[in-house]
Protein backbone atom coordinates (compact mmCIF):
# COMPACT_ATOMS: atom_id res chain seq x y z
CA UNK A 1 0.00 0.00 0.00
CA UNK A 2 3.00 2.66 1.25
CA UNK A 3 5.17 1.54 -1.86
CA UNK A 4 1.74 2.29 -4.40
CA UNK A 5 1.69 5.50 -2.86
CA UNK A 6 4.82 6.35 -3.38
CA UNK A 7 4.80 5.63 -6.63
CA UNK A 8 1.69 7.63 -7.26
CA UNK A 9 3.35 10.53 -5.83
CA UNK A 10 6.56 9.99 -7.89
CA UNK A 11 4.72 9.60 -11.10
CA UNK A 12 2.10 12.59 -9.63
CA UNK A 13 5.06 14.36 -9.49
CA UNK A 14 6.91 13.79 -12.45
CA UNK A 15 3.74 15.15 -15.08
CA UNK A 16 3.97 17.89 -13.21
CA UNK A 17 7.40 18.62 -13.77
CA UNK A 18 6.29 18.01 -17.53
CA UNK A 19 3.63 20.45 -17.61
CA UNK A 20 5.73 22.70 -15.66
CA UNK A 21 8.39 22.65 -18.67
CA UNK A 22 5.99 22.45 -21.39
CA UNK A 23 4.34 25.24 -19.97
CA UNK A 24 7.58 27.42 -19.91
CA UNK A 25 8.58 26.39 -22.73
CA UNK A 26 5.11 27.44 -24.55
CA UNK A 27 5.73 30.96 -22.42
CA UNK A 28 9.68 31.16 -24.12
CA UNK A 29 8.34 30.85 -27.66
CA UNK A 30 6.89 33.68 -29.87
CA UNK A 31 3.33 33.38 -30.05
CA UNK A 32 2.38 34.58 -34.26
CA UNK A 33 -0.34 37.10 -34.08
CA UNK A 34 -0.71 37.75 -37.63
CA UNK A 35 0.93 36.15 -41.19
CA UNK A 36 0.18 37.08 -44.75
CA UNK A 37 2.71 35.07 -46.71
CA UNK A 38 1.86 36.49 -49.86
CA UNK A 39 2.57 40.07 -48.65
CA UNK A 40 6.53 38.51 -48.23
CA UNK A 41 6.26 37.89 -52.09
CA UNK A 42 4.25 40.96 -53.69
CA UNK A 43 6.14 44.22 -51.97
CA UNK A 44 4.06 47.13 -53.26
CA UNK A 45 6.29 50.28 -54.36
CA UNK A 46 3.72 52.23 -52.41
CA UNK A 47 5.14 53.02 -48.92
CA UNK A 48 1.84 54.28 -47.58
CA UNK A 49 0.92 49.99 -48.26
CA UNK A 50 0.97 47.25 -45.71
CA UNK A 51 4.53 45.90 -45.46
CA UNK A 52 4.17 44.42 -42.90
CA UNK A 53 3.73 40.24 -43.37
CA UNK A 54 4.25 39.09 -40.08
CA UNK A 55 3.37 40.13 -36.58
CA UNK A 56 4.68 37.74 -33.18
CA UNK A 57 4.24 38.33 -29.25
CA UNK A 58 7.20 37.69 -28.18
CA UNK A 59 7.72 34.86 -25.04
CA UNK A 60 9.84 35.54 -22.04
CA UNK A 61 13.21 34.68 -23.95
CA UNK A 62 16.52 36.04 -24.29
CA UNK A 63 15.16 38.12 -27.64
CA UNK A 64 13.10 39.93 -25.14
CA UNK A 65 15.43 40.13 -22.70
CA UNK A 66 17.73 41.94 -25.56
CA UNK A 67 15.38 44.07 -26.49
CA UNK A 68 14.29 45.28 -22.25
CA UNK A 69 18.43 45.46 -21.59
CA UNK A 70 18.50 47.74 -24.91
CA UNK A 71 15.39 50.22 -23.56
CA UNK A 72 16.34 50.29 -20.56
CA UNK A 73 20.26 51.28 -21.53
CA UNK A 74 18.65 54.04 -23.79
CA UNK A 75 17.00 55.55 -20.55
CA UNK A 76 13.31 53.64 -20.59
CA UNK A 77 12.14 53.52 -17.47
CA UNK A 78 11.66 49.38 -16.01
CA UNK A 79 8.46 49.57 -14.49
CA UNK A 80 6.76 51.91 -17.22
CA UNK A 81 6.92 48.74 -19.78
CA UNK A 82 4.62 46.35 -20.20
CA UNK A 83 7.24 43.89 -21.20
CA UNK A 84 4.66 41.14 -21.84
CA UNK A 85 2.64 43.06 -24.51
CA UNK A 86 6.19 43.29 -26.47
CA UNK A 87 5.20 42.40 -30.22
CA UNK A 88 7.63 42.24 -33.26
CA UNK A 89 6.98 43.26 -36.84
CA UNK A 90 8.80 42.04 -39.84
CA UNK A 91 8.40 44.02 -43.18
CA UNK A 92 8.45 43.12 -46.82
CA UNK A 93 10.88 45.66 -48.13
CA UNK A 94 13.11 46.00 -45.12
CA UNK A 95 15.18 43.62 -43.09
CA UNK A 96 14.60 46.20 -40.25
CA UNK A 97 12.46 44.20 -37.56
CA UNK A 98 10.97 46.43 -35.46
CA UNK A 99 9.67 45.68 -31.91
CA UNK A 100 6.91 47.74 -29.93
CA UNK A 101 6.56 47.48 -26.12
CA UNK A 102 3.68 48.77 -24.81
CA UNK A 103 3.60 51.40 -21.44
CA UNK A 104 1.40 52.07 -18.70
CA UNK A 105 0.53 55.02 -20.87
CA UNK A 106 -1.91 53.82 -22.76
CA UNK A 107 -0.94 56.90 -25.27
CA UNK A 108 2.78 55.83 -25.11
CA UNK A 109 4.72 52.73 -26.88
CA UNK A 110 8.24 52.08 -27.03
CA UNK A 111 9.66 51.27 -30.52
CA UNK A 112 12.56 49.62 -31.25
CA UNK A 113 14.26 48.96 -34.53
CA UNK A 114 16.93 46.56 -34.92
CA UNK A 115 18.54 45.83 -37.73
CA UNK A 116 22.06 44.37 -38.17
CA UNK A 117 22.52 44.22 -33.99
CA UNK A 118 22.12 47.78 -34.02
CA UNK A 119 19.51 48.84 -32.14
CA UNK A 120 17.19 52.70 -31.79
CA UNK A 121 15.14 53.44 -29.20
CA UNK A 122 11.87 55.54 -29.90
CA UNK A 123 8.89 56.23 -27.65
CA UNK A 124 5.90 56.50 -30.01
CA UNK A 125 3.14 59.52 -28.82
CA UNK A 126 -0.36 58.83 -29.73
CA UNK A 127 -3.01 61.61 -28.51
CA UNK A 128 -5.44 63.31 -29.39
CA UNK A 129 -5.49 67.08 -30.71
CA UNK A 130 -7.61 69.19 -31.95
CA UNK A 131 -10.49 68.91 -34.37
CA UNK A 132 -10.93 65.56 -33.78
CA UNK A 133 -7.70 64.49 -34.69
CA UNK A 134 -4.76 62.46 -33.64
CA UNK A 135 -1.21 63.44 -33.60
CA UNK A 136 1.09 60.31 -33.63
CA UNK A 137 4.49 61.67 -33.08
CA UNK A 138 7.93 59.44 -32.75
CA UNK A 139 10.79 60.73 -30.72
CA UNK A 140 13.47 59.35 -29.65
CA UNK A 141 14.88 59.00 -25.88
CA UNK A 142 16.43 62.00 -25.56
CA UNK A 143 13.18 63.79 -25.90
CA UNK A 144 13.60 65.15 -29.63
CA UNK A 145 11.41 64.58 -32.48
CA UNK A 146 12.00 62.63 -35.29
CA UNK A 147 8.38 62.84 -37.16
CA UNK A 148 5.17 63.57 -36.32
CA UNK A 149 2.10 63.04 -38.57
CA UNK A 150 -1.84 63.30 -37.72
CA UNK A 151 -4.87 61.39 -38.62
CA UNK A 152 -8.15 62.27 -38.87
CA UNK A 153 -11.19 59.98 -38.53
CA UNK A 154 -10.83 57.87 -41.79
CA UNK A 155 -7.03 57.23 -40.88
CA UNK A 156 -6.21 60.08 -43.53
CA UNK A 157 -2.55 61.08 -43.05
CA UNK A 158 -1.70 64.69 -42.85
CA UNK A 159 0.81 67.40 -41.54
CA UNK A 160 3.36 65.07 -41.83
CA UNK A 161 6.75 66.33 -40.20
CA UNK A 162 10.36 65.25 -39.94
CA UNK A 163 12.98 66.82 -38.00
CA UNK A 164 16.65 66.84 -37.76
CA UNK A 165 17.69 64.78 -35.47
CA UNK A 166 21.46 63.41 -34.43
CA UNK A 167 20.61 59.99 -33.20
CA UNK A 168 18.12 58.77 -36.11
CA UNK A 169 20.69 60.06 -38.47
CA UNK A 170 23.37 58.49 -37.36
CA UNK A 171 21.67 55.02 -36.74
CA UNK A 172 20.64 55.58 -40.31
CA UNK A 173 24.12 56.02 -41.59
CA UNK A 174 25.38 53.10 -39.84
CA UNK A 175 22.41 50.64 -40.98
CA UNK A 176 23.32 52.14 -44.66
CA UNK A 177 27.33 51.63 -44.38
CA UNK A 178 26.42 47.95 -42.94
CA UNK A 179 23.70 47.16 -45.83
CA UNK A 180 26.48 48.81 -48.32
CA UNK A 181 28.86 46.71 -47.50
CA UNK A 182 27.07 43.67 -47.80
CA UNK A 183 26.03 44.28 -50.87
CA UNK A 184 29.25 44.88 -52.52
CA UNK A 185 30.59 42.24 -51.09
CA UNK A 186 27.59 40.34 -52.39
CA UNK A 187 28.95 41.92 -55.84
CA UNK A 188 32.46 41.37 -55.61
CA UNK A 189 31.23 37.39 -55.33
CA UNK A 190 28.74 37.84 -58.35
CA UNK A 191 31.57 39.29 -60.18
CA UNK A 192 34.20 36.88 -59.58
CA UNK A 193 32.04 34.72 -60.46
CA UNK A 194 30.20 36.03 -63.55
CA UNK A 195 30.50 33.84 -66.04
CA UNK A 196 32.70 35.32 -69.17
CA UNK A 197 30.07 34.90 -71.73
CA UNK A 198 32.66 34.82 -74.61
CA UNK A 199 32.84 31.27 -72.55
CA UNK A 200 29.27 30.12 -73.95
CA UNK A 201 29.34 27.69 -76.62
CA UNK A 202 27.95 29.73 -79.65
CA UNK A 203 27.63 33.04 -80.87
CA UNK A 204 23.76 33.36 -80.07
CA UNK A 205 24.40 32.11 -76.62
CA UNK A 206 26.86 34.54 -76.18
CA UNK A 207 25.16 37.59 -76.99
CA UNK A 208 22.16 35.91 -75.18
CA UNK A 209 24.56 35.63 -72.37
CA UNK A 210 26.14 39.70 -72.75
CA UNK A 211 22.20 40.95 -73.13
CA UNK A 212 21.14 39.09 -70.50
CA UNK A 213 24.29 40.64 -68.09
CA UNK A 214 23.79 44.35 -69.48
CA UNK A 215 20.37 44.30 -68.44
CA UNK A 216 21.78 44.07 -64.88
CA UNK A 217 24.01 46.99 -65.36
CA UNK A 218 22.51 50.41 -65.31
CA UNK A 219 25.57 51.95 -66.43
CA UNK A 220 24.29 49.14 -69.89
CA UNK A 221 21.27 50.31 -69.75
CA UNK A 222 21.47 53.88 -70.15
CA UNK A 223 23.78 52.71 -73.02
CA UNK A 224 21.31 51.09 -74.28
CA UNK A 225 18.90 53.91 -74.81
CA UNK A 226 21.35 56.54 -75.77
CA UNK A 227 22.85 54.15 -78.49
CA UNK A 228 21.40 50.87 -78.63
CA UNK A 229 22.66 49.95 -82.36
CA UNK A 230 26.29 51.46 -81.61
CA UNK A 231 26.14 48.97 -78.07
CA UNK A 232 24.79 45.97 -80.06
CA UNK A 233 27.36 46.19 -82.56
CA UNK A 234 29.81 46.01 -79.89
CA UNK A 235 28.31 42.78 -78.39
CA UNK A 236 27.81 41.39 -81.58
CA UNK A 237 31.83 42.08 -82.59
CA UNK A 238 32.85 40.50 -78.96
CA UNK A 239 30.95 37.54 -79.29
CA UNK A 240 32.61 36.65 -82.60
CA UNK A 241 34.57 34.00 -82.05
CA UNK A 242 32.93 32.77 -78.63
CA UNK A 243 33.27 29.25 -77.79
CA UNK A 244 34.09 26.81 -74.83
CA UNK A 245 37.94 27.30 -75.25
CA UNK A 246 38.02 31.33 -76.19
CA UNK A 247 39.77 33.58 -74.62
CA UNK A 248 38.63 35.70 -71.79
CA UNK B 1 31.52 77.99 -87.36
CA UNK B 2 34.88 77.64 -87.59
CA UNK B 3 36.86 74.55 -88.35
CA UNK B 4 37.65 74.23 -85.02
CA UNK B 5 34.48 74.41 -83.43
CA UNK B 6 33.36 71.92 -86.39
CA UNK B 7 36.31 69.08 -85.15
CA UNK B 8 35.12 69.86 -81.34
CA UNK B 9 31.39 69.52 -82.27
CA UNK B 10 31.82 66.15 -84.75
CA UNK B 11 34.50 64.85 -82.62
CA UNK B 12 31.89 64.09 -79.20
CA UNK B 13 29.87 62.00 -81.70
CA UNK B 14 32.68 60.12 -82.75
CA UNK B 15 34.58 59.72 -79.80
CA UNK B 16 31.38 58.97 -78.26
CA UNK B 17 30.68 56.35 -80.81
CA UNK B 18 34.12 54.86 -80.81
CA UNK B 19 33.97 54.66 -76.60
CA UNK B 20 30.95 52.82 -76.59
CA UNK B 21 31.90 50.36 -79.68
CA UNK B 22 34.90 49.77 -77.34
CA UNK B 23 33.53 49.26 -74.16
CA UNK B 24 30.95 47.27 -75.99
CA UNK B 25 33.09 45.07 -77.42
CA UNK B 26 34.96 44.48 -73.59
CA UNK B 27 31.81 43.71 -72.02
CA UNK B 28 31.35 39.98 -72.21
CA UNK B 29 35.05 39.82 -71.58
CA UNK B 30 34.63 38.54 -68.15
CA UNK B 31 34.70 40.24 -64.96
CA UNK B 32 38.25 41.79 -65.10
CA UNK B 33 37.36 44.07 -68.51
CA UNK B 34 34.09 44.70 -66.43
CA UNK B 35 35.26 48.02 -65.38
CA UNK B 36 36.98 49.41 -68.44
CA UNK B 37 34.04 48.09 -70.24
CA UNK B 38 31.75 50.34 -67.51
CA UNK B 39 33.92 53.29 -67.88
CA UNK B 40 34.08 53.33 -72.14
CA UNK B 41 30.17 53.05 -72.23
CA UNK B 42 29.97 55.77 -69.71
CA UNK B 43 32.45 58.21 -71.11
CA UNK B 44 30.69 57.49 -74.30
CA UNK B 45 27.34 57.77 -73.47
CA UNK B 46 28.37 61.45 -71.68
CA UNK B 47 29.79 62.69 -75.53
CA UNK B 48 26.57 61.51 -77.17
CA UNK B 49 24.65 63.24 -74.71
CA UNK B 50 26.69 66.42 -75.17
CA UNK B 51 26.40 66.03 -78.90
CA UNK B 52 22.73 65.81 -78.63
CA UNK B 53 22.39 69.36 -76.93
CA UNK B 54 24.78 71.05 -78.68
CA UNK B 55 23.38 69.65 -81.81
CA UNK B 56 20.00 70.56 -80.61
CA UNK B 57 21.09 74.39 -79.90
CA UNK B 58 23.11 74.25 -83.45
CA UNK B 59 20.29 73.50 -85.13
CA UNK B 60 17.33 75.40 -83.51
CA UNK B 61 19.63 78.64 -84.20
CA UNK B 62 19.89 77.63 -87.82
CA UNK B 63 16.21 77.01 -88.00
CA UNK B 64 15.77 80.47 -86.52
CA UNK B 65 18.00 81.93 -88.97
CA UNK B 66 16.26 80.70 -92.23
CA UNK B 67 12.92 81.69 -90.58
CA UNK B 68 14.15 85.15 -90.10
CA UNK B 69 15.50 85.78 -93.84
Amino acid sequence: MLSLAGMSLILNHGCNKVEESQGASRESTNILIYEDASLKEQVSSYFYDNHIYRIELLGANREREEIFREALAEGAEEGFLNLEGAQKFFFNHTDVIMYSIPTLDPEQTLILYESHGLYQVSMAHFRPVEGGLMKFTLKTMDDRDYFSLKLDEQNRMGDLRISENEKIKSFNKAVNSLTLNEESQDEQLKGSSAICCRKESSWSECMECTVDDCSGSWVCKVVAMIAPAELVAGFAASCIGAGPDARC
Amino acid sequence: MNSYLKIKFWSFLVVGVICILIGAYLYPFGPDKRVWADFLLFAGAGQLIIFAVLFFIRYRRKNRETAGT
